[in-house]
């Protein structure tokens, strides 16, 4: 059961990454799936902690929330500031020089 | 009972994250992002860690993905429609990247199947340095205060000070500070005065 569990964990995390490296034209759908792959860790310490029967997973998920929704913040608040100068949200070969 | 459940909620989560890079509409993605997050909080629920699951709900769901919709919402959704997909990527390129995330995927799992199965079990829950067994008439939430706030007090001040400048990030981010004198157009009050004063 654990194993399962790992293992969709796992597929989880790689989902987020291809959706990234697939995806990387819009900066939105970047951060979700930066945000599916710091789920996807976070699940990972909790199942562990409960494998090993150790606390220190169960405390360290409470940090990379932390981690999390910050980085959401301050994600979010660097898109707008691009949509404010560049008026789109994607990144081109030329989005650099403008 | 409790095995079929989790079967069917974990399989949901996937599908569901799959679906979030598969639509066009980004609203609909952010949906299926708070779908993701739902779900995962209930599989917690099924391993009885509830204060986890409740904690996952209320920050994830309540804060961060109530932003992104607020975000999605704000900036015009026709600019971002997903018209690019794939555009800049060679096949070649295509097959590498599956390739190297099938790899990585299978020699995760393997590592985790030949090192964490193949052990005894009494080597594995005396070792580690928080036993639970030390604090096994407390339960909960009061397991996780009496560990965050004895041993990994420091820690609790640096994640403090992560949301600090998560705060203070974003305002010195989208204040402009050429353009507060007009305030959009507004009629400048007493306190609006103060404010410019203050700011420039």
């Amino acid at each position: 059961m654990l194993l399962y569990q790992l293992s969709i964990n796992i597929f989880l995390f790689f989902i987020g990454l291809i959706g990234v490296t697939f995806n990387y034209n819009s900066i939105i759908t970047c951060l979700i799936g930066i945000e599916l792959m710091l789920l996807s860790s976070n699940l990972n310490f909790i199942f562990f902690s409960l494998y090993l029967n150790d606390l220190y997973g169960l405390v360290f998920s409470l940090f990379i929330l932390t981690i999390a929704a910050s980085e959401s913040a301050v994600g979010l608040a660097i898109l707008i500031l691009s949509y404010k100068i560049r008026n789109s949200l994607e990144i081109t070969e030329n989005s650099a020089k403008s | 009972m409790t095995q079929y459940l989790h079967f069917i909620f974990s399989i949901l989560l996937v599908f569901f994250a799959i679906s979030i890079f598969l639509t066009k509409n980004p609203i609909f993605s952010v949906l299926f992002l708070i779908l993701c997050f739902i779900f995962s909080a209930v599989t917690l629920l099924l391993f009885d860690i509830d204060f986890l699951a409740l904690l996952f709900i209320m920050v994830y769901v309540g804060a961060v993905a109530v932003l992104f919709l607020f975000v999605v919402m704000m900036v015009d959704t026709k600019s971002i429609t997903k018209k690019l997909i794939g555009k800049g990527i060679s096949f070649p390129i295509f097959f590498f990247i599956i390739f190297l995330g099938l790899f990585f995927f299978f020699s995760i799992f393997n590592f985790i199947n030949d090192s964490f199965f193949n052990i005894d079990n009494d080597l594995i829950s005396n070792s580690p340095a928080f036993n639970t067994s030390t604090f096994i008439t407390l339960s909960g939430i009061e397991l996780l205060g009496q560990a965050l706030f004895n041993y990994y007090n420091i820690n609790v001040l640096l994640a403090g000070f992560v949301l600090l400048i998560a705060l203070v990030g974003p305002i010195c981010l989208t204040l402009d500070f050429k353009e507060t004198k007009n305030l959009g157009g507004q009629k400048a009050s007493s306190r609006n005065l103060t404010l410019i004063r203050y700011f420039s």
